[in-house]
Parts: C-alpha cells; sequence; structure tokens
C-alpha cells in the first residue's frame, strides 16, 4: 500500500483504493526547532572555506612578502578583498554595477525567452518548418557567442546594445534547442487524446504542446540564464563602461587585484542566485510534474 | 440498420524497415445503441488496431466504420476514447482534466463547471478534484479518464484494455464501478481486454479476434443478470467457450504457418499486391 505524505495545500492526501486511509502528519506537523544534523553538515562545508581562506589570508600577509612583494600584489588576502567589497558596497559603486550587469542579462534574456520560445514550438510541431530553419540553426549554433564580440562591436559600438546583443546570441539556442526538444518528447498518446476530445488546433498547441514542453522549457530557460550571466562579464570585459565585468577589467588597470577577486566573487554569487530563484519559480509553475516537494 | 456497422475492415501498416504488417483482415461486426461489445483475444491479434480506426486514429486500408449512419473519417468527442495508460493531461488538474472536452467546445465556465461536478460525483473524485495526475493511484486516474470520456457527451466510448495496467483487486473494483456508470449513463461501449473473465463479466456480447492478421472468430452472447459470479457454472460455461474459440484460432494459426513457406508466400503475395495497386 502506498501512503502519501503529500498533504498540502489542504488537499487530501491519496489513498489506494479500499485502503484505510492512515493519518499522515504535513507540513505544518514537521518540528520547526534547529535541525542539528543539517546544520552540522552547513558548518562542515563552511569549515573547509574557512581553513581554505585562512591559508590564502597565512600566505600572502606572511610567505608571499617575505618570497616577492609582487606575489602579495598578485594575490591579496581574502580579508582585504572582503574590505574593499565593503567600502564599495557603501559607496553605492558596488550595486550600481550589479545592476548594470543584471538589466542587461534579464532584458536579453526575457526578450530571447519571447522569441525563443515560440519559434522552438514551431520548428517541433511543423516538420515544415523544421526543414526550413533547421539548416540555419543548425549553422550558426556552432559558433561560439564570443566569437561575435569583434562584429558587434562594429556594429554597435560600445555599451548596453552590444552587450545584450553578445548574451541574446548565447540564451537563444539553449532555450531554442530545450523547447523544441521539449515538444518532440510530447507523448504521442496525449495529442490523440486531445484530438479524440476535439481540440482544434489551435487550442492543441497552446493547451497540450505547450504544457507538455514546459518542463524542458524551464530547463532551456535555466542554461540560458547562466549562459547570459556569463556573457554578460565576457561582453563588459571588453565593451563597456559599467558592470561587474567592466569593474575587475577597470581594476586590472589601477593593480587593483582585491577588487578583482572581489568581483570575481561577486559574479560567483550572482549565477547562483538567480538560478536559486529561478528553480523555485519553475518548483512552483511545476508542481504537477515534479510533484509535491517540500525537502529539497 | 446497426448503430455501428464496421464492414470488411482491413488494415495493413508499412514498418520501417519496409516489411508489409497485417494488422486485420476482413473485420466486419455490428452493435446496437447502447450494446456493451468486449472485444477479446491475444495480444497482436489487431484489437487496438480496430479500436483506433474506429476513433479516428488510422485509416483503414480497406473496408469502413459507420456510426449512426455516418462514416468515421477522423476523432471526434462523438467517440469518446478511454487508453490504458490513462492520458490524463499531468498539468491538469482532475477538473481540468474532465473540463477539457468541454472547454474544447467553448462551453461558458459555469456551465463547464456543473457538468464537471456531475462526473465527478459519479466516479466517486469530487474530494480529489484539485489534485494532479500525478498524485493519484492508477485506479483514480482511470476513473478520471473515463469521466473525462464521459463528459463530453459521446454517443460511444471506445475502451482500449483500460484496466490492463491495474492490480487485480483494483481491476475487479473497477469493472464494478464501470458497470455502475454504465447502468446510470447508457452508452455504447467497445471495450477491448485480453482477459477472458473480465470480458464475460462485462459484455452483453464477446467478440473473439485472434490470427495474424486478426479476423473475428466468433461472438458469443452473454445474458447472464449483472453483477455476474465468476463461480457460477453458466459464467464457467461462457468461459470454457471463449477460450475454446481462442484456442481454436491459435492452433489454426500454428498449422498455418509452420505450413512450409505458407508465411513466406503469403506474404509476398501481399506486399506484390500493395506495390501493384
Ligand atoms: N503503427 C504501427 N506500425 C506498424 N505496425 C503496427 C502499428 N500498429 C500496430 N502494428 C502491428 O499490428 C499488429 C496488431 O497490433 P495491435 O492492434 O496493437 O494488437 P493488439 O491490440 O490486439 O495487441 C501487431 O503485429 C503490431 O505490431
Ligand atoms: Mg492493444
Amino acid at each position: 500500500m502506498k501512503i502519501s505524505t503529500t498533504a498540502y495545500n489542504g488537499r487530501p492526501s491519496v489513498p489506494s483504493e479500499g485502503a484505510v486511509q492512515i493519518q499522515v502528519p504535513g507540513r505544518s506537523a514537521r518540528p520547526r526547532g534547529v535541525n542539528f544534523a543539517n546544520l552540522e553538515k552547513r558548518l562542515g562545508g563552511l569549515a573547509s572555506i574557512a581553513a581554505l581562506m585562512g591559508f590564502w589570508e597565512a600566505l600572502s600577509r606572511l610567505v608571499l612578502p617575505r618570497l616577492d612583494p609582487q606575489f602579495a600584489i598578485l594575490v591579496p588576502p581574502p580579508s582585504r578583498a572582503f574590505m574593499s567589497g565593503l567600502r564599495a558596497l557603501l559607496s553605492g559603486e558596488l550595486l550600481r554595477h550589479i545592476l548594470a550587469s543584471s538589466e542587461r542579462v534579464l532584458l536579453a534574456w526575457s526578450v530571447v525567452a519571447v522569441i525563443a520560445i515560440p519559434l522552438g514550438i514551431a520548428i517541433g510541431w511543423w516538420p515544415r518548418v523544421n526543414r526550413f530553419l533547421g539548416p540555419i540553426v543548425e549553422m550558426v549554433r556552432p559558433i561560439p557567442p564570443i566569437a561575435w564580440i569583434p562584429i558587434s562591436i562594429l556594429w554597435f559600438g560600445i555599451g548596453m546594445t552590444q552587450n545584450v546583443f553578445i548574451i541574446m546570441i548565447g540564451a537563444f539556442f539553449p532555450i531554442l534547442i530545450n523547447t523544441v526538444h521539449g515538444v518532440r518528447s510530447i507523448e504521442p498518446i496525449l495529442i490523440r487524446a486531445a484530438l479524440n476530445l476535439g481540440a482544434p488546433p489551435w487550442k492543441l498547441l497552446r493547451k497540450v504542446v505547450l504544457y507538455g514542453a514546459l518542463p524542458n522549457i524551464f530547463t532551456g530557460l535555466r542554461i540560458g540564464l547562466g549562459v547570459s550571466w556569463m556573457l554578460v562579464v565576457a561582453a563588459e570585459l571588453v565593451a563597456a563602461t559599467s558592470g561587474l565585468g567592466f569593474m575587475i577589467e577597470d581594476a586590472r588597470n589601477f593593480l587593483r587585484t582585491d577588487i578583482i577577486f572581489m568581483g570575481m566573487v561577486i559574479i560567483g554569487c550572482m549565477g547562483i542566485l538567480m538560478e536559486r530563484i529561478l528553480r523555485r519559480v519553475e518548483r512552483a509553475l511545476l508542481v504537477w510534474y515534479h510533484g509535491a516537494q517540500h525537502h529539497e | 440498420m446497426a448503430f455501428v456497422v464496421v464492414s470488411d475492415l482491413s488494415k495493413t501498416f508499412i514498418s520501417k524497415n519496409q516489411m508489409v504488417i497485417a494488422a486485420l483482415a476482413n473485420v466486419s461486426l455490428e452493435m446496437e445503441r447502447n450494446q456493451f461489445l468486449c472485444i477479446v483475444g491475444p495480444s497482436g491479434g489487431g484489437k487496438s488496431t480496430l479500436l483506433n480506426i474506429m476513433a479516428g486514429f488510422e485509416r483503414p486500408s480497406q473496408g469502413k466504420v459507420l456510426v449512426g449512419g455516418h462514416e468515421v473519417k477522423g476523432p471526434s468527442p462523438s467517440r469518446a476514447m478511454v487508453f490504458q495508460e490513462f492520458a490524463l493531461f499531468p498539468w491538469f488538474t482532475v477538473r481540468e482534466n474532465v473540463a477539457f472536452g468541454l472547454e474544447m467546445q467553448s462551453m461558458s465556465k459555469p456551465e463547464r463547471d456543473e457538468v464537471v461536478s456531475h462526473y465527478l460525483d459519479l466516479v466517486g473524485l469530487r474530494r480529489f478534484a484539485n489534485n494532479f495526475p500525478i498524485e493519484l493511484s492508477g485506479g483514480m486516474k482511470q476513473r478520471v479518464a473515463i469521466a473525462r470520456a464521459l463528459a463530453v457527451n459521446p454517443e460511444m466510448l471506445l475502451m482500449d484494455e483500460p484496466f490492463g495496467g491495474l492490480d487485480s483487486h483494483t481491476r475487479g473494483f473497477m469493472q464494478q464501478e464501470l458497470l455502475r456508470i454504465w447502468e446510470k449513463e447508457r452508452k455504447t461501449v467497445a471495450f477491448v481486454t485480453h482477459s477472458i473473465d473480465e470480458a464475460i463479466t462485462l459484455a452483453d456480447t464477446v467478440a473473439v479476434i485472434a490470427g495474424r492478421p486478426g479476423t473475428v472468430r466468433s461472438f458469443t452472447k452473454v445474458s447472464l443478470p449483472r453483477p455476474r459470479e465468476e463461480a457460477d457454472p453458466e459464467f464457467v460455461k461462457l468461459k470454457v467457450e471463449v477460450r475454446s474459440q481462442i484456442q481454436a484460432a491459435s492452433l489454426s494459426e500454428e498449422e498455418w504457418e509452420t505450413d512450409a513457406g505458407g508465411v513466406g508466400r503469403e506474404s509476398r503475395w501481399r506486399k506484390f499486391r500493395l506495390f501493384a495497386r
């Protein structure tokens, strides 16, 4: 007998036919206090990072200056990177760069989503569209997005438009390809069922094909966002006057390795943050796919 | 004329490696309105193919299907299908699944809600209206599929081994549920199964389809009152009868296959005829 533990949203849990229904505590009944096993795991993770930082700090403060003062500059102690990060944060400078990069990423990524999802559905659904557009996609796709940087600088100059263009090139294909794949992986029997129930073509596309492709579309969106975040940095390194990529490139000119490292860490954190947010959204929208999950 | 007329139906598939597969040959049968027909036979006998043609998913290679005097030309809600795999839309709740066909007809929301509630009550799943299919057991999923099929008010139900994927306990329960529902909402039902017991429990008439290609071997009327008891001597008698018909079919099949080169000659001839067409 299966016992469901998914008494959530006020929906009843599901007994199998004829089974005695057993009351299973849902989320609210779970103990709220400190989860020690979990805490220990997290602390364990922190400990290794702390050890690395300590080692690094000692290395760049005590060992490197004695070997060669230049090494000490090239590998700054983490505490100095942290302090300069704090200063940049307080002055508002850091936030300005974060916002500039985020704006470019979100703009490019959402515009691409609006184009690539319908296009992917069309390519996946109508073989004719695939025959026509497929070869073009296959020709452009293998070109690494950063190979577009030189021509895009000539086209758009330096700044927002060029950065957004590069991100769009990079985010486009993961979203497109995953959408196409999603459409093609819909179970044919669901299409049959929909036709049997009288679905006209347009509703079939919207109510069955789009939904059926949604899990893969989300995968594409997530990969696309990751790629976007990498590319915004690449684009800003060479063609921007703001943004995190610009910030670390600018710091290079002044040998401010503390800012460079601080910037690198923040770029990494922002990437993780965006991925996390998108996963949350996905979990909420695709309950029917993932099932109701209480633990991560 | 009978409500459903299947006349001289044949179907050949061409497989990926260009083999000609004869799935059905010269199948004819008739169904009266509100009749419960069970189609039994070994797997690979073309039962699903027959149902898919009746549903309008596949075109026959020869012959035709008339329902209510009209030739079947494509899928239609008037011939609602219940699949062995349930085929519920996983992204819709139970309620939304049952409402799907009505929404396709652009029925207004209040009207739709009323019809959906009626059928959810009928299959006893009102409580689970807002659950997703992933949260239901197999038997419940199939009850949702039945409610979804009935909600569009079809002229007939086509059921392809609907209980084939369920455990035997749930299966017996679902058979009784189906009969209860059928007593309330009289429909013409074509029900495919490979279980003789199931066929005799449910049907007014049991048709045996067997062989490769599948042909109709016999019709057996079942006039026992429902609910039927498997231990009933009459039930057992019918069971023996139907089983012997299926066995006779597979025996003659074996003879045919062991007849040296018979199959080869036959299929080559079929291939030739196909090219000649
Ligand atoms: N789409 C298809 N393409 C090729 N062969 C098929 C197809 N559908 C069914 N067949 C073949 O037709 C025969 C009958 O299959 P089916 O109707 O599924 O039988 P049953 O439902 O009685 O098990 C089988 O040999 C099967 O392999
Ligand atoms: Mg079958």
